[in-house]
């Protein structure tokens, strides 16, 4: 991909720019502020991706260099930023960004977000076909929108399936449900957790950021996502 | 007990002496004005003419002025109108002067400001100095007791410069004192402090107040002993011991330059010499039964003892003081009491009395953390009341204004009248659209002080965000240059330098993330801390499993750094030498908390360690490790069987 960072500490935009050409990615363009940016964007037509960090230190953030991106260029995007807590990401995630990376990432945590973006764009054109799915939550059959749900947990001989508003008790094998409904943005991650990869807001250490909950992730899966890059 | 917290309880210490100052002030009065209650009522009843009543009732207003405010009050009514009827400003000044105490000791400051400002007016037209100066050193005090030292300073200033103008020696001593205690509270200019003193002390001379001169005196050695000017201080603590050899008339004096003397031995480190004064200090204002005023000497007593070692005299004089300012609601006293207690149970090893003693003492710190809070909510309270009534004067004023004006024009024009009454409706209109806008400020402003105090949650969150920051640069930097480099052993190197980082960024991020109690939950780092790990340096053809089990109680943040730090040398240890030949490794920690006491054991199943284990030789991994373990006062020790091999590691938390 052809990648543009937004950071203004050139130390660490370098480090993500060295990790981002092991992965044979190409970096157009490094910005310090907004104006720079703006600038990038504007004569660089074949920007496909950005890494926007958030505070600038100066009169205009990233979520300014977001809004811009959103009007104009509808170019995907990451934020990258070392505030952690809740209000924070639900700030951020209201400027529709691909998920949030958490200061001080590893090299794994980037590989982790990028492979979930190229996950969510090749499943596309599968998802437009499928909106909803049928599940028994006890004797009632209820009808779910896929983007409402966020994950399945697999507990005992049930499945908790969690959407926005609800949980729901389905009774069934994760690994049967997941092949039965047969959903391409319905992704494990680990023994007990599937989670829609479309729902996933960040990657950090060993978890991934699911509307404000903390789902696990397996080592076999991370290894899955290293094995893809290696 | 530490020094800062010592030096924050000497706020405490000069405000009771600024209390003090206007009780003695007060006394003082009294001396002048010779004579009790009884004495007073009887020379009204003998006295004909309408001025001496009039002073008498002045008198009489303020000698009852804390004790009895509605007769006081009533007195004062009465030397006011007499005043009023006869253009003698000089009672109305000393009429407005008793009333506005009056007000403060009914805590209704408003009103008594704006009696203190009438005092000041009448003072003005009496062309009266002494008054006048008087009147802003009270205001003066009203606001430095609500912690609003700017507006305090300045008071005192202007009061000073017009006592300068009356000559008059006792006022002149009484406002370059108090105005030395403001600037020395606020810790100010130490030259302003001094200079006041010196002045106060030169004035207290002239006035033959010798007892107030030593205790400036005292004070300003005090200043000199915290700025280390040794050959001043002692210079001003002889001046000031001369109390000693004075007639004992006035022991609030002579307990206050003790007190003064025991502080500043202990700030010169000489506990034992602080005693004997704390003792003498304790004993004069026992003797006269305000136990408020105990509070001070004792703490001094306490941390003489504490400071000496004498940890049984410390722990009796510390639970005396918590029994005593937990009756006198001091705040301060209390929280230094219970931080005694706690540090007195480390000494003794009772961890678990005092992590009790210690969450008192936290409790206690962040009432008077709110306290202060609370105090600057008060001022802007204060102000906007202030504003309020201002607004209602004006109003009032204008309202006459207009019906006097009516009745003139009822005799003129009926038309004039209508044409009137329409101003006034648009006048009443303006005011009331006034009257929504300070109601708009107030509103404004309460909404101010909400800020400020989510300020205190904003900022926690932001030195995380900037310590996590400026980790993610180090990490960079190591980052960028491990890849720069060519020898392998600088290359790996720094990565585990950039691990250490790493693990240290994590802490940081599970302390931020858990609400926000700064607190860590172990063994879910412990967890984070390994998959961080496994991923940052090692080989990745190798299958490493890692298990926790167990759990203990959140640690704070001077515990988990260097628990992290350890557990990442041990890690780092496992992962480099342990599995070198076999494959599949795995790593276990087993955390158990007993008490007081955590016990974490990590073991590997590699294949051990080549030397025997000594913390005191082996590569820079064990000297890191060595180092960490003394920090935390923790033990170690090394375990190898034929399956694996095991530290256990054992710590006060």
């Amino acid at each position: 991909m052809n990648i543009l960072i937004v950071e203004d500490e050139l130390l660490i935009a370098e480090m993500l720019k060295e990790m981002l050409l092991d992965l044979k990615h190409t970096i157009l363009g490094i910005a310090k502020n907004f104006d720079v940016a703006e600038m990038l964007l504007e004569n660089n037509e074949a920007i496909d991706f950005c890494f926007l960090d958030i505070n600038l230190h100066s009169s205009k953030s990233g979520y300014d260099v977001a809004n811009l991106i959103n009007a104009k260029y509808k170019i995907p995007f990451v934020f990258l930023t070392s505030y952690s807590d809740k209000s924070t990401i639900e700030i951020a995630l209201a400027y529709k960004p691909q998920a949030y990376l958490i200061k001080p990432f590893s090299e794994i945590d980037l590989f982790t977000t990028i492979e979930l973006f190229k996950t969510r764009t090749s499943i596309l054109p599968q998802q437009k076909a499928q909106e909803t799915i049928v599940i028994k939550d006890g004797a009632k059959t209820i009808k779910l929108a896929i983007d409402e749900i966020l994950w399945l947990k697999s507990e005992n001989i049930y499945i908790e399936i969690k959407t926005t508003t609800k949980t729901h008790l389905v009774r069934n094998s994760l690994v049967q449900f997941l092949e039965e409904i047969n959903v391409p943005c319905f992704k494990r991650v680990h023994r007990t957790f599937a989670v829609n990869i479309n729902n996933v807001n960040a990657v950090t250490g060993q978890h991934l950021l699911v509307a404000n909950e903390k789902i696990p992730l397996s080592r076999k899966f991370r290894e899955q996502i290293l094995s893809n890059f290696q | 007990m530490t020094v800062s917290l010592f030096i924050l309880s000497l706020n405490k210490i000069r405000q009771i002496l600024i209390l003090l100052a206007i009780l003695l002030c007060s006394t003082l009065q009294a001396q002048q004005k010779n004579g009790t209650e009884a004495d007073l009522k009887n020379e009204l009843q003998k006295s004909t003419s309408d001025s001496a009543k009039a002073t008498l009732y002045g008198k009489l207003a303020w000698e009852l002025r804390f004790v009895k405010t509605n007769e006081a009050i009533e007195y004062v009514n009465k030397e006011m109108s007499y005043g009023l009827k006869n253009n003698d400003f000089l009672k109305m000044a000393d009429a407005y002067r008793t009333k506005g105490t009056i007000w403060v000791s009914l805590k209704k400051i408003p009103e008594a400001l704006s009696c203190y400002d009438s005092c000041i007016i009448y003072a003005d037209k009496a062309n009266d100095k002494y008054y006048k100066a008087h009147a802003y050193s009270l205001m003066a005090g009203m606001y430095g007791d609500r912690g609003d030292f700017d507006k305090a300073i300045e008071l005192y200033t202007t009061g000073l410069e017009v006592a300068k103008k009356s000559g008059n020696n006792y006022i002149q001593s009484i406002l370059s004192n108090n105005l030395a205690d403001a600037y020395q509270v606020n810790k100010r200019n130490t030259l302003l402090v001094q200079e006041n003193f010196k002045l106060s002390i030169q004035f207290s001379l002239a006035d033959k107040e010798e007892h107030a001169a030593c205790l400036s005196a005292g004070n300003l050695a005090r200043e000199y002993a915290t700025n280390n000017q040794i050959d001043s201080m002692n210079k001003y603590m002889s001046f000031a011991a001369k109390i000693f050899t004075l007639p004992d008339k006035k022991p609030y004096y002579r307990a206050s330059v003790c007190n003064e003397l025991a502080l500043i031995y202990l700030l010169l480190k000489q506990p034992a010499k602080a005693i004997p004064y704390a003792v003498t200090a304790k004993k004069v204002m026992d003797s006269l039964n305000r136990i408020d005023n105990s509070l001070q000497p004792l703490g001094l007593l306490m941390k003489a003892y504490f400071d000496l070692h004498n940890y049984p005299l410390a722990e009796k004089t510390a639970q005396e003081l918590l029994l005593l300012s937990k009756q006198q609601g001091g705040k301060l006293y209390i929280r230094d009491a219970y931080k005694t207690l706690a540090d007195l149970a480390v000494i003794n090893n009772d961890y678990k009395k005092a992590f009790s003693y210690y969450q008192w003492y936290v409790r206690w710190n962040d009432s008077i953390f709110s306290a202060t809070k609370e105090q600057t909510i008060a001022n802007v309270e204060l102000k906007s009341l202030l504003a309020e009534k201002e607004f209602e004067t004006k109003f009032f004023t204008a309202q006459k204004v207009s019906e006097n004006a009516t009745l003139k024009i009822q005799k003129w024009i009926a038309i004039a009248a209508c044409v009137l009454l329409l101003g006034l409706i648009i006048l009443l209109y303006h005011q009331y659209q006034k009257k929504q806008e300070a109601n708009n400020q107030l509103a404004n402003e309460k909404q101010i002080v909400e800020q400020q105090a989510n300020e205190k949650v904003v900022l926690i969150n932001e030195i995380h965000h900037r310590v996590k920051n400026n980790l993610t640069m180090l990490k960079s930097l190591l980052y960028l240059q491990a890849r720069a480099s060519t020898q392998s052993e600088t290359k790996s190197i720094l990565t585990e330098v950039q691990a250490r980082v790493q693990s240290m960024a994590l802490v940081h991020q599970n302390l931020y993330e858990g609400n926000q109690t700064a607190k860590l939950n172990f063994s879910s780092f412990i967890q984070d801390l390994f998959a961080e790990l496994s991923q940052s340096y090692f080989d990745k053809t190798k299958k490493i499993n890692f298990e926790v089990q167990g759990s203990c109680k959140e640690l704070d943040i001077e515990t988990a750094i260097p628990l992290a730090l350890i557990m990442n040398e041990l890690a780092t240890n496992s992962f480099k030498y342990a599995f070198a030949n076999n494959l599949d490794g795995t790593i276990k920690v087993a955390i158990n908390q007993l008490e007081n006491n955590l016990t974490i054991v990590y073991s590997d199943n590699g294949i051990g360690l080549s030397k025997p284990f000594d913390l005191n030789s082996g590569g820079f991994g064990f000297k890191v490790l060595n180092i960490l373990t003394q920090q935390l006062n923790a033990t170690i020790k090394y375990q190898k069987t034929s399956s694996a091999s095991i530290f256990k590691m054992s710590l006060p938390v």
